[in-house]
């Protein structure tokens, strides 16, 4: 008898307990996905280190924990950019390395800037936006339309 | 092609780490594996790259992990081979309801709670890609792991291995083994059905035809291997290569039926014959490899992709908070469930602390978690914390609940008078 109490106090209550949890937890929304690969595939008056930065397969990856994104830009992740998704709207900033190649023409020590617009579609994600640099004067921003590869490559078995 | 040299000398990196952290904290009472643990989270940009991030990068370079990331998954799947071979359902039987109900408690109540949570960490730190019950039922399965390994190895070293105590513990854990991956099978499922190009009815059917015929055809099939041993007077090189080839195929085969490559490695563990010639000889082979070698490349890759930078601000109270909540209900549930089925509060204590040891087992979850898309990386940095403030708990908890002259008292135990005989006074 003691047993089958037990059971039931600590075993049936929690499992009957779950299904409302579950059930109650339909209602919550949760923020726009965003992360993932993205390709490039329009640039818009780019300047020599958008230029850089936003060409190749791999040149736009973002990873989301909720609110929070963090993308990097360019070939072997490059720059390292840091903000957040509120709604569809994407805000993100970092500062460019010195590390990166001189012909790459990028104003080292600026901070960079990604302002996007996420839209949803049946087979890939879009992302139109701008990306510009805060203190470089002779910087021109650069409008981009990407897409989102759903199924990223390389995350293991 | 992979950069040689470069491989090398992260394997040889990451070994050092692991045996110098190990037997740093074995010095501080902890189990070795507490220690491997941290090596890979310091090797990770957590520590090594946020201190040294030119090292890092020239040891790391991001198009490199890929070569260490295979190395480590193959290592992972057999050390769920070997976590299949060690189980033993046996250890259930003659432990009774108080097995029974604490293992039930110890799985749902921590699963709950965990649910409970999700409710909270949800809009905060998944996104609508992810469905609300795939995060809520991944939560709760994370929560309710208990690392049988490390637990088994605790308990031997401290001789509690043959008291009730122990024998509760490790028969309770064994259930909790097996219905924690059932669980995470089925989550994986859930989580994948949107994204997988493998209809659910076709996931759902192959993988129970997948099961049925391992424990069926392919456990009768493996019956000949016992003959074969007797035949030959022990594990030949012949066997060993077909006990590799039966791993590599079950992990094959789940990972194309969309489940994950580590339930296929665990089920041909929990097929194999319980001959002890066939056990303890396999596992005698694989084990200084994989303690050695293919585990602290795990860890390691575990702590590349942990970063705890990800964590700041609000997001540590809701790390302290996943923490908070995976130790009430691992410990607090196993250890209500216990006591209410008739056994000493300090006993019911024990249980329920070294049922919250969640060690790597925790750290083969997220790190399917992670692979699946259903936890975020800042998520993933917070659940491996907590992985390792459960499983470093462990040993200070329990020297505090069973000090050693107790731990000896229950080792031999006095011999009670059988009601109604007389025992004659020395």
């Amino acid at each position: 008898m003691r047993h089958l109490v037990a059971y039931l106090l600590f075993v049936g209550i929690p499992l009957a307990g779950l299904l409302g949890v579950l059930r109650l937890g339909q209602g919550i929304r949760a923020p726009q996905a965003v992360h993932g690969r993205y390709v490039v595939t329009h640039l818009e008056s780019p300047g020599t280190c958008q230029a850089y930065l936003l060409s190749g397969d791999s040149s736009l990856m973002m990873t989301q924990s909720g609110r929070q994104v963090t993308a990097t830009l360019g070939r072997a992740a490059a720059v390292t950019l840091r903000g957040s998704v509120n709604g569809s709207t994407l805000t993100l900033a970092g500062v460019v390395p010195p590390a990166l190649p001189r012909q790459a023409g990028c104003p080292a020590g600026d901070t960079v800037r990604l302002v996007g617009q996420a839209r949803r579609a049946p087979d890939h994600g879009h992302l139109d936006g701008t990306l510009a640099f805060l203190r470089c004067a002779d910087c021109t921003t650069t409008g981009f339309h990407a897409v989102r590869l759903l199924h990223a490559p390389g995350r293991g078995i | 092609m992979p950069d040689i040299l470069l491989l090398l000398a992260q394997i040889a990196g990451i070994l050092v780490a692991a045996r110098l952290v190990g037997r740093a904290v074995a010095l501080i009472g902890q189990p070795r594996v507490v220690g491997e643990m941290l090596a890979g989270i310091m090797l990770g940009p957590s520590l090594l790259g946020w201190a040294a991030p030119g090292l890092s990068h020239a040891l790391f370079p991001p198009g490199s992990l890929g070569f260490l990331s295979a190395l480590s998954q193959i290592g992972l799947v057999f050390f769920m081979f070997l976590v299949g071979l060690e189980l033993d359902l046996k250890l259930l039987r003659g432990q009774g309801k108080a097995a029974v109900v604490t293992s039930h408690a110890s799985i749902i109540a921590p699963f709950f709670l965990g649910a409970v949570l999700a409710l909270f960490l949800y809009p905060r730190l998944s996104d609508d890609g992810v469905s609300f019950t795939a995060f809520a039922l991944f939560l709760g399965a994370a929560m309710s792991v208990t690392a049988f390994p490390v637990l088994a190895r605790m308990l031997t070293e401290r001789g509690m291995l043959r008291t009730r105590l122990g024998s509760v513990t490790i028969a309770a854990a064994a259930v909790d083994d097996v219905t924690a991956w059932c669980i995470l099978a089925g989550v994986i499922v859930v989580a994948r059905t949107a994204e997988s190009a493998i209809p659910l009815p076709w996931m759902l059917g192959g993988t129970l035809v997948y099961v049925v015929a391992m424990l069926t055809v392919v456990r009768w099939a493996l019956k000949r291997l016992e003959h074969a041993l007797e035949r030959r007077g022990g594990l030949s090189q012949d066997i060993v290569a077909i006990v590799v080839f039966l791993v590599l195929a079950s992990a094959w085969t789940t990972e194309r039926l969309g489940v994950h490559a580590v339930f296929g490695a665990f089920l041909a563990g929990v097929v194999m014959p319980r001959d002890e010639q066939l056990v303890r000889p396999l596992l005698d082979r694989f084990h200084d490899l994989m303690v050695i070698l293919f585990l602290p490349l795990f860890f390691a890759f575990t702590g590349l992709r942990t970063s705890i930078a990800l964590i700041s601000g609000d997001l540590w109270l809701y790390c302290g908070l996943i923490i908070a909540v995976a130790v009430l209900g691992k410990l607090g549930g196993s250890a209500l469930a216990a006591r209410t089925t008739g056994m000493s509060w300090r006993d019911s204590w024990a249980i329920g602390t070294l049922m919250n040891t969640r060690g790597l087992m925790e750290l083969v979850v997220l790190n399917v978690g992670l692979d699946i898309g259903v936890i975020s990386p800042a998520l993933f940095a917070m659940m491996v914390l907590m992985a390792l403030a459960t499983t470093f708990m462990t040993s200070p908890m329990l020297a505090r609940i069973y000090p050693t002259r107790l731990l000896r008292a229950a080792r031999h135990p006095p011999v009670e008078p059988e009601p109604g005989r007389v025992t004659a006074r020395p």
